[in-house]
């Protein structure tokens, strides 16, 4: 009898097709596949911009000024008379050339830090993290304000500010993993071996680290775009025409009381921008740890 | 004729914050063409540190170590590459010794990669070959480690080891990850291949009926020293050393005959950091008097072919 | 006999995902009765800890557990929590292999042996205090007194496999569940924990359900024995009758295939294949790939285990004769 319970389970022998496979994934990671389909959909609305957009952004047009939301302006217009809503869909071109720069300068400069201290460990290791450590000792915002302004405002610097302030968090993510890495019997076999260390940490430390470093670089994607916007909007990040979410908030902000559409709809794209993107990262963090996998 | 690996007075200490750690000392062994010598002990008895301290992954403290008769220190680099060609280990967890993200060619080429810098058909040639060795096929070249199951890996494992075509293999536990139904497959293969390349193993390990299959000759270690040395048929028969006998008497057998012989030793293991003064088995030993506590034991000769560092050796029968 | 203590029968377990069930224990019958030193013996994925679980209502979800353990006489599968909870402790307990980790290495032996006594038997600390001490000495830790004040990193991992033992014996069960209890241990520890076990249930006449994939364990501390394959008992009885004379071709070529002490060199005869993957097991018999007796029936038809002489069982079509040692007499030393 019990023999009998089992075997629907055993024999159905039913086929396994794709869309099973994506529905089962999709019940088991719903903010995932939510987050996903906005972050999609935000990537869309930034390439097809020029297709989209029903008005040049940048386009001034005095007569149209300060409208509301409605069917000539989707998302009404700012005091120079800009239509929001396309203004809106190039800014998300912006933001995210600044979410994958920032991200990848930050990952280039801390991943072969973090790979080299974790590595060699000792008094390389010590130096390496120290300096890293007086990146963090700074307030948040406050060490790329001061880079900025160093630098020179524009939206470049300020990429570059973020990215400097930034770095730290991969290196010590990437010497964490390798310390764990380090203990692995196939290191100890490459050393064996006489494999060089750099083929070894190339080949075998870093590609073993990459996990935590793919779902830290989601997560951070969209605290990127939220932090350059922030730059911009105090004045140090993109300069007008440039349309940028966090620019456009703080040039209407003056009307924020009487035109509350100037600022609300930047305001929700970077919201909804960083939202998507945390909860891919969560997702990404969800499905690449390993005690999360259920079918081994 | 001498000895292809050759051990004198090997020593290891860490130093940790809690004092010295004496992993290894004044150990010395001799290993011959062809020939399988084991390494038996407890944990802290020194014996993985021995392995690392060959593979040059430890300095060690002092000592010297020569491959056919040419000293290892000071021969520079390239001295250093060429040794690493002759000897190769076999580690015991083959779930961790294979790199996850790399490829079955990679794994098994690597060494070729780095010694001769093969490449293409070449190196998959010579990768086919050495998983044939081990009695893999071809088609398992470019599939993942954790596509295998354990005793596979662990012959993936030994294929690797074999790619430079050393003479001498360390093989640290080969088998006891393994799942027992597999293990034979793992020890017959490595017989195998010791007989028709001519191989000289040093193997490591604790368990000791897999020793009696495997070894000609046993090093038995106590807390980083040598306790006793020779041919495993005498040591096995007629230990000299009480801390051998206790082993032995340890071992949990299938035979029910030897469930009255199975006897263990009292005591633990002591510390390492806080070893006991002298023979560092006399806190658990029965026959241990007020001279074994004043200093460590000499190893002496016992005959022609073994020693033993006991002031009061068990009569060997021999 | 009346007096059986734990008596599994018909028991499954399986793991459901989408693409693929694990059918971690497929119909496992076990028996054990008042005061024995029972072995169960399996490789890994064998769903011999999976067992384990199931008897005391454990097994981690989404785990599916059908058939039936009778545990004392009450019936632990499907029960609500509610009923399995006082059986643990109280009539079964179990020792796992990895002491380290089921000790809260911020509270001392002492403290959380005490805890434990004192919530399973409902009594005061002082008191559940003294029981603790007793424990530790019946168990041989040198200084029990000293010991119930040191904390889990501070003493050895035979000492802490000792306190766990006391752990469990301190509220006096009927069952010790062992699971790989001295795998994690040094050779000579190793034999003293087995020693201890053997002699705690010889006073106490304590029952041990004594699970390892170590045939050599099972042989210096065992009466019976059950050997587990792909998630079913396909032999048992006495540990003397079955190491002499193995029924079934997978106990037979395991008794040949491990090296045992006082065997010498002799060739080890190896059994080809691996373990096979639960969640695809084969059909009929699970060994039939690896059997150097299979026929083409044993792939077809699944044996059931039946009853043979003496209290033995097979799972097997085509049993090994039991006559005389015919040949496949294992763990004999070599002449």
């Amino acid at each position: 009898m019990t023999a009998e319970a089992l075997t629907p389970a055993l024999a159905s022998g039913r086929k396994i097709t794709f869309a099973m496979r994506a529905a089962h994934f999709a019940r088991g990671n719903v903010l995932f596949v939510v987050g996903g389909c906005l972050f999609l959909l935000i990537v869309l609305g930034a390439i097809f911009a020029p297709l989209i957009a029903p008005y040049d952004p940048t386009a001034i047009n005095f007569l149209d000024k300060l409208q509301g939301p409605g069917f000539r302006h989707l998302m009404g217009t700012n005091e120079l008379g800009q239509d929001i809503f396309s203004q809106v869909l190039f800014g998300a071109r912006t933001s995210l050339m600044v979410g994958v720069v920032v991200i990848s300068l930050a990952i280039g400069i801390g991943v072969p830090i973090g790979l080299v201290a974790g590595f060699f460990g000792g008094w390389i290791d010590t130096v390496l993290m120290r300096i890293s450590d007086v990146f963090l000792a700074f307030p948040p915002l406050l060490l790329p304000i001061a880079i900025t302004a160093a630098l020179g405002t524009g939206l470049f610097n300020a990429m570059v500010a973020l990215s400097i302030s930034w770095f730290p968090w991969y290196s010590r993510i990437v010497r964490g993993a390798v310390m764990r890495i380090n203990s692995e019997l196939y290191m100890s076999a490459a050393r064996a071996m006489g494999v060089s260390a750099p083929r070894i940490m190339m080949r075998h430390a870093l590609p073993n680290s990459m996990t935590p470093i793919i779902v830290q670089g989601s997560m951070d994607f969209g605290y990127s775009i939220l932090a350059a916007a922030s730059l911009s909007f105090i004045g140090i990040g993109a300069q007008p025409p440039t349309p940028e979410w966090g620019l456009m908030a703080a040039m209407s902000r003056t009307h924020f009381i009487d035109s509350w559409w100037t600022v609300t709809f930047p305001g929700m794209a970077i919201f909804v921008t960083v939202l998507a993107m945390n909860l891919v990262g969560d997702g990404v963090r969800d499905i690449l740890d390993p005690k999360h996998q259920s079918s081994h | 004729m001498t000895a292809l690996l050759s051990v004198a007075h090997l020593t290891k200490h860490f130093p940790t914050r809690h004092g010295l750690v004496r992993a290894v000392e004044d150990v010395s062994f001799d290993v011959a063409r062809g020939e399988t010598l084991a390494v038996v002990g407890e944990s802290g008895c020194g014996k993985t540190t021995v392995a690392l301290s060959l593979l040059r992954l430890l300095r060690p403290d002092g000592g010297q170590v020569s491959f056919e008769g040419v000293d290892l220190e000071g021969g520079g680099d390239k001295a250093e590459k060429a040794w690493r060609q002759r000897l190769s280990i076999v580690f015991q967890n083959p779930y961790s010794s294979l790199d996850p993200r790399m490829r079955i060619r990679s794994i098994v080429g690597e060494p070729l990669i780095t010694a001769y810098g093969l490449r293409g058909r070449e190196l998959t040639q010579r990768v086919v070959r050495h998983l044939g060795e081990v009695g893999l096929g071809a088609e398992h070249l470019y599939r993942f480690p954790h596509e295998f199951s354990g005793g596979q890996r662990q012959r993936i494992a030994i294929a690797r080891a074999l790619a430079l075509e050393p003479k001498l293999l360390i093989l640290d536990e080969p088998t006891a990850a393994l799942d027992v139904s597999v293990q034979a497959q793992v020890l017959n293969l490595l017989q195998g291949l010791q007989k028709s390349m001519g191989l000289s193993y040093l193997f490591i390990s604790h368990n000791l009926a897999t020793v009696e299959n495997i070894a000609d000759r046993v090093l038995v270690m106590y807390l980083g020293r040598v306790v006793e040395e020779g041919p495993v048929s005498k040591i096995f028969t007629a230990p000299c050393h009480p801390y051998t006998r206790g082993l032995l008497d340890s071992v949990p057998s299938t035979d029910l005959r030897r469930r009255e012989r199975f006897k263990p030793v009292r005591g633990e293991i002591p510390s390492a950091l806080n070893p006991p003064p002298g023979c560092a088995f006399s806190p658990r030993c029965a026959r241990a008097g007020e001279e074994c506590r004043a200093a460590p034991p000499p190893l002496v000769p016992a005959g022609a072919d073994r020693s033993h560092a006991c002031l009061h050796p068990l009569s060997p029968t021999g | 006999m009346s007096d059986v203590l734990l008596d599994i029968s018909g028991l499954h377990i399986e793991f459901p995902s989408l693409e693929r069930t694990v059918q971690a224990v497929r119909g496992c019958d076990l028996s054990v009765f008042k005061g024995e030193v029972m072995g169960l013996v399996g490789e890994s994925g064998s769903g011999k800890s999976m067992t384990a679980l199931a008897c005391l209502g454990l097994v981690p979800p989404p785990g599916r557990v059908t058939g039936s353990v009778r545990l004392d006489g009450h019936e632990v599968v499907g029960a609500p929590e509610s009923h399995n909870r006082p059986l643990r402790g109280g009539v079964a307990a179990m020792i796992f292999q990895n002491p380290g980790k089921a000790l809260n290495p911020f509270f001392t032996i002492g403290r959380q042996l005490t805890d434990a006594i004192a919530g399973v038997r409902r009594i005061s600390r002082e008191a559940a205090g003294k029981i603790a001490v007793d424990a530790l000495s019946e168990v041989r830790i040198a200084d029990p007194t000293q010991a119930m004040h040191k904390y889990p990193h501070q003493v050895s991992g035979g000492q802490l496999q000792r306190a766990m033992i006391a752990m469990a014996l301190s509220c006096e069960p009927k069952l010790v569940i062992a699971d790989e209890p001295t795998t994690a241990l040094d050779v000579t520890i190793q034999a003293q924990v087995i020693v201890l076990l053997r002699d705690l249930a010889r006073v106490h006449g304590l029952a041990v359900l004594f699970i390892t994939h170590d045939l050599g364990v099972v042989g210096s501390l065992c009466d019976r024995l059950a050997v587990m394959y792909a998630g079913r008992v396909v032999e048992s009885g006495p540990v003397d009758a079955l190491f002499a004379s193995p029924a079934h071709p997978y106990t037979a070529s395991l008794l040949r295939a491990v090296p045992a002490l006082g065997r010498g060199r002799a060739a080890l005869t190896q059994i080809p294949g691996t373990v096979p993957n639960m969640a695809e097991p084969p059909t009929g018999c699970a060994f039939h790939p690896r059997c150097p007796q299979a026929q083409p029936r044993c792939a077809i038809d699944d044996p059931m285990g039946r009853e043979t002489t003496d209290g033995r069982t097979v799972a097997c079509h085509f049993p090994l004769a039991a006559t005389a040692n015919g040949g496949i007499a294992a763990g004999s030393p070599a002449a």
